[in-house]
Order: C-alpha cells, then structure tokens, then sequence
C-alpha cells in the first residue's frame, strides 16, 4: 500500500446503528469496519444486499451519523463534524447513484444539474461555469447538445455519464460510486466501466466502489474489501484476494464465478449480533465451538498479503 | 424461426407475434415478428437487454399486459390449442394451472398484508382444479417443493409474512409455489437479477432440477447471457423487440452468428481480463418510437453496410436450428 503518504481516508473502528421500527432495538449496519483508503486508490467494497456496504460509503461521505470509532478525511477527523463545518470537506467527495434517473431532478436541464454543484462552491462566474460543463460533457463523451435536454430524454447510460461529469465538477479528492453500473445493460456498462477508469487515470481522483458484482470489481479495483453482516471480513489487493481468498465466506462469494452452478445450500441467518462471536458461524463448513465465543478481528495472513477476519482461515 | 426438438409437436408455438402499446396518438411496437418454440422438458432462454421486448414477450404469452396493448400472432398454440381466440375467462383457467410466471421481484408477488402459509393454501386451492391432480396430497407435495429449494422447514415459514424472509427466501418460495402448481410452461423473468451471487447461483441449480423433476418447458428471461448458456437448452436473443438469433445454448455460446449476439458474449467475458480496456458495443438500443428502417443493429454494428440500413433483413438458417436475422450470412 501506499506507506509514504497520508491516507484519503481513514477509517476506524467505525459503527453505524439504526434504531428499528417497533421494538425499540439498535441495528448495527456497521459493526466495528477499520479501512484506509489511500489518494488515487480504487478500492472496492463487496457483499451480499444488507451487508452494510452502502450505509459504510454513506457514513464515509457522512450522509449518515456515525455512531461510534472513528473518521478522518484528509487527516481531518469529521466523525461528528457539524454541517457548516462539512460543507468545504463535501466539495472534496462526491457520489455517483445505482439509478441515475432518479438521481437527477426531472426539471432541471442537465447544463444546470451539472453547473449546481460549480454555483453551489462558488466556482466562477456564469461564463466561466458554461465553459466548464461543456468541458466536463465532453471529459464524460458527450457533446454539448445535452446541455439543454431533461433527464427523462435521456437514456440511462447517457445518464449516468452526466452523473460522472457532475461529480467531476468540483473536482473531488474521492468519488463514492455505489453500484454506478448495475443497472446499466451489459452493453452500456462496458462504455461507462471504460469511462470511470479513464477519468479516475486522468484525475487521480480515489474511488471507493460499491458493488455486489465480484467481475466488475475485480475488473476496476485496486484493493477489495469483502463484508459480511456489517463486518469487513478480508481485505487485500484485487489480485491477492481473488487468488487466494482466505476467509469461508469470501470463499462462497468467489465460488460463484465458477459456472458449474453451485450446491443449493440452505441459506441460514447469520448468527445473532446479540450472541458475540463470528456471525459467519452459522453457515460456515469450519466452525469451531470456539467461534461462538471470540469475534474474530482482522489479522494479516501468514504471507502478509491481505487481511482476514478469522483465525482459522487457511488457503488452498 | 423453428427448431423442433425431437418429434413430438413443440408445447408452445408462437409464429409471427407482435405487441403494442398504445402511447396517445402513435403506437409503440415493443415485440415485432416473434416465432418462438419450445418443446415440453426443453428450457428456452430469452437474453436481451432493457427495452428489447423479453419481459413483454413472456407477459404476452401469458396475458398479463395492461389494456394499452394489443398482442397479435399468426398462432399462439398452447398443447395443440390456439390462446388469442379464447376468452380472458377461459385463459384464467390456464393461467396459474397450466401456465406459470415467476417475476424479477418477489416482492410483488405477495400479498404483503397475508402469510406464506395463506399463499400456499390459495396455490393449493388452485392446483386442485386440475383434473390430473385429484387424489394426490397437494400440501404434503408443495412442502416437498418447499423442502427442495432449500427450505428445511417449511412448517417455520408458513406464519411468517413476506416481509419477514430475505430476498432470496422468498424467491425460493415463490419458485417452489409456482412448480407446485405443475405448470407445463413456467416462464421466469429475470428470476436472479435483484438477488445476490451466491442466492443467483442455487436458483439457477433449482432451476435445473426443476427441469428434471418437473418435465415442465421454461422460459427463461434474462439479461446475462453467461447465465443463461449454463441453463438453458436453446437461446434466443432479442434486440429491439425482435429476434436476432436463436439455437442451441452451446453452439449459440460458442460460435454466435450475429455481431450483437457476439458482442454480448464478448462483454460478459472481458471482464475477466483485468489488463485490458472493455470493448464497447457503442451507441445504445432505439426507442420503440424510432426505429432505424433496416436493420435495427445496424447503427451499432461494426460490420454495417448500406445494404443492411436499406431493409430489414430475413431469417437465415444456419442449421435446420440456428438461425440468424443477419444478411452477413446470406
């Protein structure tokens, strides 16, 4: 990893809980998550729906309060920075959505949509701001006959282009891009899949991407962080991880890539947060007694090469 | 576009099958010259992106679009009986019997305010209109779909309400409701698209069981074509609305004819290839209001000649089962 220079982002020990409807119970959608992210870095974040990774990014751009560890930004801790305080820190992070339609405001002209953010951080003048989204358009392929056209008359790709340029446009240090090409067709995503690296190559900006699809985040990403249940449970470089992935679960993840299909196991609940222990434990083919007791906590593998949430993890 | 398996007449015969949506003035034509077969045991799969006409294709076949659409066919032959002349009553007899859908979201297909266990009873209720079921324990059998889709315990499920089941479960059980109906045709749409790998895996192991144990014919609608080769008998791929190739899974996967058909197969690999820069299929699909007047692919299509913007090109067989709507391979 990148040892000379100072982590993008920082985060440690980090919990998200929500309180739950009726009963008066906590959720933690985010259980105890420590993860760097260096400048330039594309680090990807995957897991099942419900593994916490998207409230993880939400936290990380604080749209969500932490509620407890620690979050640093530029070597600024903002865990529980107020709103007025954000504000310059917000200009230097940016996101890009799952369904851009809905990400946009359906009257407002996609020259305007990309010129808020330059107005909002006061960025120019009206000149200078017209000049500059012509200019992000065509960083993001398109021409400026887009500047006047809704939303709606545009198709989701082209959409999700103008998402990429208006999170471009006040030129961030780190872009959170939370299953930006899911719902794109298979046709389209390979365009913006292209694009997000082409854009990450010419402005060093650090992404943290969000995904549920191991193929595209193996494709773009640098390091790759697997979640369970609010927990990240491996941690390493793209290549390391994927080779020789190490902890159970990420070892279920990864074998779905393989097209024989796979066992139809039952897909038991994890084990309860209330119990302590590993929440793998439950569908795990080498639990221990002992995994009920000890919450397992990311340690270095024997080689050193990535990290990994169980003590009992062996490669091979 | 025919491809019989074996002798026996196929269990659905589609020829010529176009559907409209009426959007004020001007109609849309979202499915246009469609010929389908599939015969019974078989699984067709129907790859194509988002507005290519595969979900309105299925929804079709089994008369479940709203009033704004006009679904027209040559034939739309069901087990030997034509489907367009028969009244909605009498379709309602076959539909939830002998016909079966599974949808993209599970969600939708339960009553939220009801338990599972009241959906099951109503699956139950409605097996047994069928003649050919009388005299079997229906509830002991869909406990056994239920068991099989890998639902130990079918008991415990049974109150909850489908809020209370993840994603994965209740497509689980909604697949298991659906074979417990015995359909002879079940299509699925899009069945794994919003679940997670590891639940997409085991529903596409179900499904092939399913074909095994049920010896119904599926549809099977998706947008992945990788999955689909690993399921499905045959393939069709759909591109704005029409048809542009269809054969054998393997053959198809290996050795695609159209430029789209490879072009997708070529981008649901690539990614493999960490180093290299995706190829991209460039442009996007045509609105079904603007059409191109030949060939629909021809604006994204690298091999494009004057002569394929000129007219829509035919249908050419490969092989008495593989055939292509490309004038490359006249």
């Amino acid at each position: 990893m990148h040892e000379t220079t100072r982590p993008l982002v920082e985060v440690s020990d980090l919990v998200v809980s929500f309180k739950q409807s009726g009963g008066g119970g906590v959720f933690r959608a985010v259980d105890g998550v420590t993860l760097a992210i260096a400048p330039g870095e594309v680090v990807g974040i995957v897991g099942e729906s419900g593994s916490g990774k998207t409230t993880l990014a939400k936290t990380i751009l604080r749209l969500y309060q932490p509620s407890g560890g620690n979050l640093r930004f530029q070597g600024q801790d903002i865990t529980s920075l107020g709103e007025g305080a954000l504000r310059p820190i917000r200009r230097q992070m940016q996101m890009v959505f799952q369904d851009p339609l809905s990400s946009f405001n359906p009257r407002v002209r996609i020259g305007d949509a990309i010129a808020l953010p330059l107005r909002l951080h006061r960025r120019g003048n009206a000149d200078e701001v017209g000049a500059k989204v012509s200019s992000l358009l065509a960083q993001v392929g398109l021409g400026s006959q887009f500047i006047g056209r809704f939303p709606h008359e545009m198709s989701g790709g082209q959409l999700q282009r103008v998402a990429i340029a208006r999170a471009l446009a006040v030129e961030p240090r780190l872009i959170v891009a939370d299953e930006a090409v899911s719902k794109l067709d298979v046709s389209v995503r390979a365009q913006i899949l292209n694009l997000l690296r082409d854009v990450q190559a010419s402005t060093g900006v650090a992404l943290l991407f969000i995904t549920h699809d191991l193929r595209v985040a193996r494709y773009l990403c640098d390091r790759i962080g697997v979640m369970f249940f609010g927990r990240l449970v491996e941690l390493g470089n793209t290549e390391d991880v994927f080779a020789e992935p190490r902890h159970p679960y990420t070892r279920a993840l990864l074998s779905t890539l393989d097209d024989d299909g796979g066992e139809l196991a039952a897909l038991e609940p994890p084990a309860p947060a209330s119990s302590g222990g590993c929440r793998y434990r439950s569908r795990c083919p080498i639990v221990r007694p002992e995994c009920a007791e000890h919450r397992p906590e990311l340690q270095p593998t024997a080689d050193g090469k990535h990290v990994v949430a169980c003590p009992y993890a062996s490669s091979g | 576009m025919s491809a019989a398996v074996g002798t026996e007449p196929p269990l659905l015969e589609v020829r010529n099958l176009s559907t409209r949506f009426r959007m004020g003035a001007v109609d849309m034509l979202a499915v246009r010259r469609v010929d389908l077969d599939v015969a019974r045991r078989e699984v067709l799969g129907i790859i194509g992106e988002s507005g290519s006409g595969k979900s309105v294709t299925g929804l079709s076949l089994l008369r479940l679009l709203p009033a704004h659409a006009t679904v027209t066919a040559d034939h739309l032959r069901f087990a030997g009986r034509e489907l367009l002349p028969l009244d909605d009553e009498a379709f309602r007899q076959l539909r939830g019997t002998h016909l079966a859908m599974v949808f993209q979201d599970p969600v939708g297909a339960f009553n939220p305010a009801k338990s599972i266990g009241w959906h099951l009873d109503r699956i139950i209720a409605r097996a047994a209109t069928r003649e050919d079921r009388q005299g079997i324990d229906l509830t002991q059998d869909a406990h056994r779909w239920l068991t099989d889709v890998g639902i130990a315990h079918p008991e415990r499920i049974l109150p909850l309400y489908p809020h209370q089941l993840s994603g994965g479960m209740l497509q689980r059980t909604l697949i298991a409701l659906s074979a417990a109906l015995q359909p002879d045709l079940l299509i699925a749409d899009e069945p794994t698209t919003n679940l997670d790998n590891i639940v997409e895996r085991q529903i596409i192991g179900l499904f092939r069981r399913l074909k095994d144990k049920l010896g119904s014919a599926i549809i099977f609608i998706t947008h992945d074509i990788a999955l689909a080769a690993g399921l499905c008998d045959r393939i069709a791929v759909m591109y704005a609305g029409e048809i542009v190739e269809t054969g054998p899974a393997d053959v198809l996967f290996r050795s695609p004819a159209h430029p789209y058909t490879a072009g997708l197969i070529e981008t649901s690999r690539q990614l493999d290839d960490r180093a290299g820069r995706l190829k991209e299929i460039p442009g996007e699909l045509p609105s079904g209001l603007q059409r191109p007047e030949g060939c629909l692919f021809a604006p994204r299509c690298g091999f494009a000649t004057d002569e394929c913007r000129a007219a829509p090109p035919a249908d050419i067989a490969l092989a008495p089962n593989h055939i292509v709507r490309c004038i490359r391979h006249a």
